[in-house]
């Protein structure tokens, strides 16, 4: 007698993410998001209808290389599966402390809303939307914005997780592995979005004003978003969620949430309540790229080059600011 | 360009802080989602 093998197909990375029912959701609404942007009046929100086009084509131009680029790191970590509920590190209570994150999150944008502090000192997609809110700022606005995400995001998490609850660096996804693989892989994806988007005048700005912007949106934003969302909280939903590609779409809300004082959104009206949450939908896609990369490959730094360094072309601004031009 | 970006923008990051509290509430929710989804597990 013989049996005749069903043949089924072998879960992929890929194939997960194209199955998952709350990412398709999720991409639809993103779709549908950006239809509403683009069709609708956007002067009922703060310099949303600056330079829309400049940022879809940004997004255009960022799908093409973003989608290379994730291809590419699906193929440099095809020999490893996706953190989930089997092969994350062991969480001592995923819940408790994925709960704690998240209302510490909560605390951190209600009193950083008190003093007019975000997570983005601008949205760069905005250009020059995000010139204007640029403008505003003095030096001492910016080290304040820099010192308070890096303290409570990056900074005091970190020390709660690390001495506290005594996870070890390779647990809180901060070993850099495979450096001779994921060093030339962040250079090369890291760097296209900063001259894609870079102004002529990030070309003339002084090298101090450049050091100074590397520095200043490290400790202001890689490693505060680095720490609290990616090390910390992505691998702990996918546990939760027992699936890494729905872990990533609620760390994508979850980044949006906390992104949510953005300056150019604004939920007065119905008009810009219903643009508001598209926009939303936009921030929320970049933290879904950021969780998709953390997850993928086991490495909370990577998601630096596929997501954050487009803000090293706010160069020109941050020098301006500084009377470093 | 600046006084005309500004002009055109209006108000520029003027919270009244119903947004920061909208993203607040979205937090705690998903905080108490968390302290659900794990106490179902046990």
């Amino acid at each position: 007698m013989t049996t005749t093998a069903v043949s089924t197909p072998a879960p992929t990375a890929v194939r997960d993410l194209f199955t998952n029912r709350w990412l398709l959701l999720f991409l639809a609404a993103w779709a549908a998001a950006t239809v509403y942007i683009l069709t609708t009046d956007r002067s009922v929100l703060p310099l949303s209808d600056q330079e829309p086009i400049g940022y879809f084509s940004g997004i255009a131009g960022g799908i093409a290389g973003g989608v290379a680029g994730m291809a590419v790191l699906f193929l440099l970590a095809r020999h490893r599966a996706p953190l989930d509920h089997r092969n994350a590190p062991e969480f001592r209570n995923p819940g408790k402390e994925t709960a704690g994150l998240l209302a510490w999150m909560a605390a951190v944008l209600a009193v950083g809303s008190v003093f007019d502090i975000r997570t983005h000192i601008a949205f760069v997609g905005l250009a020059p939307g995000a010139q204007a809110v640029w403008d505003r700022q003095t030096p001492t606005s910016t080290l304040t914005w820099a010192i308070f995400n890096f303290v409570t995001l990056a900074v005091l998490p970190y020390l709660f997780f690390r001495y506290r609850l005594g996870y070890r660096p390779a647990s809180m996804l901060l070993r850099f592995g495979r450096p001779k693989v994921w060093l030339p892989y962040f250079v090369l994806v890291g760097l296209p979005p900063i001259f894609f988007t870079a102004t002529p005048e990030y070309y003339t700005t002084s090298v101090a004003g450049h050091v100074l912007t590397l520095v200043l949106f490290t400790i202001g934003s890689f490693l505060p978003i680095m720490i609290t969302t990616q090390s910390l909280l992505t691998p702990r939903l996918a546990v939760l969620a027992r699936s890494w590609v729905t872990g990533s779409v609620l760390s994508a809300i979850a980044y949006g949430a906390l992104n949510i004082t953005e300056a150019f959104l604004a939920w007065g009206s119905a008009a810009q309540l219903a643009l508001s949450l598209a926009w939303f939908t936009q921030v929320a896609f970049w933290g879904l790229a950021k969780a998709v990369t953390t997850l993928r490959t086991g490495n909370a730094w990577l998601h630096i080059a596929t997501t954050h360094t487009i803000h090293l072309a706010e160069a020109p601004a941050l020098a301006t600011t500084f009377r470093l031009r | 360009m600046t006084a005309t970006l500004l002009a055109h923008a209006g108000h520029v990051a003027t919270h009244g802080g119903t947004e920061a509290l909208t993203g607040v509430a979205l937090l705690l929710v998903g905080a108490a989602a968390a302290l659900w989804r794990a106490h179902r597990d046990r």
